[in-house]
């Protein structure tokens, strides 16, 4: 197993390599280049010559590259073409609230597709299962900024009882309570699409093994009902759904962007529009390579999961 | 047969999600005015502290950096003047008064004399002197100094036509320190002072000599200083800018027009709709407008009805504009008869519901130089038509209709604009791309019909658009009489005879229509009534920001 998981990981070394190759061409085949955002009439045609040369815009693509690469093999990201500030440092402060972001809505979301899709195939056809697979479509189908605005409109315009965005009350301390009232509505929008996925691949995988041999055996050894579920239905469900969460991260990734956006929660999915729309390529470079390294190591997690789900499963 | 009844229950839930989102509309307007008053206090907006209470603004842009020399945002150059001061404001159309200078005066027109406000100093208690503009303008033009505000300097004497001072030199011949609070600086010929005025007064704000000269110029923009300004001379000090979410400031206690009354400021960054949820939730005591801050011109009656804001729309001077690309579309013909066949007010009366108004040419009814008597293009079909068939014009032509994303009144306006040219029998595809596209396809030519929207300064000197190497001619227009009563225009100092020569360029601008205005939108405010003192406008914003106020028990 632990041959397993290095060999894995000297494999992710030229996967990396080639997908900083990759968005380093797509990120610069992207018409437009940074310089021409600084264009408006109080700037001369010398200043933005300046920059493009300061900015070593005027090099070929693919020094622009290997003088990125030098960099980055000694940890240094470069500077924003657009606020000049250390990239490290814009991408290091939002990681954090991406997170907790992600996290709480992972979290979240399992905690309620789970026991519901498992309900959902034991009570197969019941109302029940009518209501969570319908809300579930809901969950899937709706998309981030329109439930978003709802929220705001009901929970924070309506009712006052949530702020409309941001990480903390500005001008107070924060503190965990204040910070966990702001997270409370993003997470449960970033929250209801993948529980809506959830619920569904847990009720399907669970029908799966409802009808299996094993668990009627189960049942004729007289054991209860609640552990022939939960022991020996529940953990042979596992593996798909493991594979499911592996999967969630890049769509984790994709909807924070949007639900960032309309929360203004200060992560990464906020950073990286911005970004594109300056098109700050040495932001998005760094923000391609965490990305690509997040989702590497969530599907080895993932992996490595499954061999713990179902000890049938062996690496060597 | 299952079928059926999924598609049922999924349909009963949805309408019922529907229903619900009905009722809360309707009680909208009339419950918020209840909720208003004590909005502000739970949702933690306004505290009162010793130090004095807090104001919270809205911005819609995040502001890039806090470089005074290399910000080309509006929003970074909007933030930076609570912080820096400007020599003079502009109060009113051409009405400039004093602020870090005392006065900003010529005799001739071409030697300018500046001198600054004894009190005046930075934040760190050194006196602010001639030595630090004469320092700024040295870094302006200092040819290794990344800067965004070149065009200030380039009338200067000793630059080179490019605004940059040689190779090699760093210090500019023409400016000179006269004593510790005069300046003296001279431009090539005499100009019009209010050019000067408007751009080097108002809009540069000055660097602290003592704590930026140690730095190498050409490591000047990524110096931490820019991102996190610690010496400055505004009403506010710089507390700290969370990235994209707010930027903190302090009232300066020792400002020279006075201590503030505000304790704290913030200046809060967020989407257009949020702006007006926090309006309503008393999160916001007003929005910044002038473009960034902007409440959506849909949403303006709703907000209008907010019991617990004050509202106003005033007009401005940045307007939305249709390019032509001369090179393709050749025949003056041709750009009249589209011209006639644009139903602009249309787009006044339904995309800005009344609030904007129909301009022809570069100044809107805010700018002195506008031509009044200037024949305007009205809506005519006919007209149109009959102007293409004497033009010849080729009805299976395609033209390239480009749009920039991110201003949704103007991605709208696209597409009454591409009814209108339907109308009259042209045929159009609409291809919409975000910005940095939209600026590679107009500098590139790639395009038949472009929208862009422009904000110029007051002056009337819009080289940059018409002149054939202007910056912002993306419509490849060439005309020798425009280039020459251009630079006349430029180097007349004489405000009345200026006048004169604009008068006759917007009357050759008519006929040739490279570029229409379409409209200049109403900016649109709002601020609490808690604010005792100082409200959003778009002249003189920043002035006497040291006399904003809260008032009463919070």
């Amino acid at each position: 197993m632990f041959q397993y998981i290095i060999r894995r990981l000297l494999i992710a070394i030229p996967v990396l390599f080639g997908v900083t190759v990759f968005s380093f061409i797509i990120v610069n085949l992207a018409p437009g280049n940074p310089v021409e955002m600084f264009v408006n009439p109080d700037t001369t045609q010398a200043d933005i010559e300046l920059k493009k040369e300061a900015l070593g815009l005027n090099d070929p693509i693919y020094v622009q590259y290997f003088r990125w690469l030098g960099n980055l093999v000694q940890g240094d990201f470069g500077y924003s073409f657009s606020t000049y500030e250390p990239v490290l440092n814009m991408v290091s402060s939002r990681i954090g609230p991406t997170l907790l972001l992600m996290g709480t809505a992972l979290i979240v979301a399992y905690l309620i597709a789970i026991p519901i899709g498992v309900l959902s195939a034991t009570k197969q056809y019941s109302w029940l299962d009518y209501f969570s697979t319908s809300v579930s479509f809901l969950g899937i189908s709706i998309p981030h900024f329109f439930l978003g605005l709802g929220f705001i409109y009901i929970f924070a315009v309506q009712m006052h009882s949530l702020p409309t965005g941001g990480m903390n009350t500005l001008g107070s301390d924060g503190g965990f309570s204040d910070t966990f009232k702001h997270l409370i509505m993003p997470a449960l929008v970033l929250a209801a699409g993948i529980a809506g996925r959830m619920v569904r691949y847990v009720r399907s995988s669970m029908l799966d093994i409802l009808g299996q041999d094993y668990l009627r055996t189960a049942r004729s050894k007289g054991l209860r009902e609640f552990f022939v579920i939960n022991k020996h239905g529940f953990r042979n469900a596992l593996i798909p759904i493991i594979t499911v969460i592996g999967i969630d991260v890049s769509v984790l990734i994709g909807g924070a962007v949007v639900t960032e956006q309309i929360f203004q929660w200060p992560g990464l999915g906020q950073l990286t529009i911005q970004s594109i729309g300056s098109r700050d390529y040495p932001t998005l470079m760094a923000i391609n390579f965490l990305a690509a390294i997040a989702v590497l190591s969530s599907n080895l997690l993932a992996d490595i999961f499954y061999s713990v789900a179902d000890p049938r499963i062996k690496y060597d | 047969m299952k079928r059926v009844n999924r598609s049922i229950s999924i349909a009963a839930v949805a309408s019922l999600l529907l229903l619900a989102g009905c009722g809360g509309g309707n009680t909208a307007t009339g419950g918020t005015g209840s909720n208003s008053g004590t909005a502000t206090t739970n949702s933690g907006g306004s505290s009162t502290s010793a130090a004095g209470k807090t104001m919270f603004l809205g911005l819609v842009n995040p502001p890039i950096l806090f470089n005074p020399i290399n910000s080309a945002d509006v929003a970074s150059q909007f933030v930076e003047k609570f912080m820096f001061d400007s020599f003079l404001e502009m109060e009113a159309p051409l009405k400039f008064v004093p602020k870090l200078a005392d006065s900003f005066e010529t005799t001739d027109n071409q030697t300018f004399t500046i001198k600054i406000n004894k009190d005046a100093k930075w934040s760190d208690g050194k006196p602010v002197t001639a030595e630090d503009a004469a320092f700024t303008f040295n870094l302006i033009a200092n040819p290794k100094v990344e800067i965004s505000v070149g065009s200030y300097l380039s009338m200067f004497e000793g630059v080179k036509d490019t605004g940059k001072l040689e190779d090699g030199k760093t210090e500019l011949p023409s400016v000179k320190v006269i004593d510790e609070k005069t300046l003296e600086f001279k431009t090539k010929a005499p100009v019009d002072p209010n050019m000067i005025k408007e751009q080097l007064g108002t809009k540069l704000m000055i660097l602290p000599k003592h704590a930026l000269e140690k730095i190498d110029p050409a490591a000047l923009s990524q110096d931490p200083f820019m991102q996190k300004p610690t010496v400055t001379n505004g009403p506010f000090k710089f507390v700290q800018y969370k990235k994209d979410q707010y930027v903190e400031f302090e009232k300066n206690p020792d400002y020279y027009l006075g201590t503030p009354q505000l304790g704290k400021l913030f200046i809060k960054i967020m989407p257009a709709p949020n702006l007006v949820a926090q309006l309503q939730t008393g999160e916001l005591q007003m929005n910044i407008g002038n473009g960034i801050g902007k409440i959506p011109p849909q949403d303006y009656e709703t907000v209008k009805k907010f019991e617990n804001v004050n509202t106003k729309s005033e007009a401005q001077y940045g307007f939305q504009t249709m390019m032509f690309n001369t090179e393709k579309i050749t025949d003056p013909r041709v750009r009249q008869a589209i011209t006639y066949a644009l139903d602009r007010q249309q787009i006044v009366d339904k995309l800005l519901r009344g609030y904007g108004e129909i301009v022809d040419g570069p100044y809107t009814s805010v700018s002195p130089y506008l031509d009044k008597n200037l024949e305007k293009y009205s809506y005519n079909v006919e007209k149109a038509k009959q102007l293409l068939q004497e033009a010849g014009w080729d009805f299976n032509r395609e033209l390239n209709f480009v749009v920039p994303l991110g201003n949704k009144v103007r991605e709208q306006s696209a597409d009454i604009l591409t009814q209108n040219l339907k109308a009259i029998g042209m045929k159009v595809k609409v291809s919409t791309y975000d910005f940095p596209t939209i600026m590679q396809k107009a500098k590139a030519g790639d395009y038949e019909l472009l929208l862009m929207g422009l904000t110029f300064t007051l002056d009337p000197e819009v080289s940059s658009l018409y002149s054939s190497i202007g910056s912002f001619n993306f419509m490849k227009y060439k005309n020798p009489k425009v280039d020459e009563l251009l630079l006349k225009g430029k180097a007349e100092p004489n405000p009345d005879k200026r006048k004169e020569i604009y008068t006759e360029l917007q009357a050759i601008w008519n006929q040739d229509v490279p570029v229409i205005s379409l409209y200049s939108d109403s900016d649109f405010f709002a601020y609490s009534k808690q604010v005792a003192a100082g409200e959003p406008k778009i002249f003189g914003f920043h002035n006497h920001l040291e006399k904003w106020s809260m008032g009463g028990a919070q």
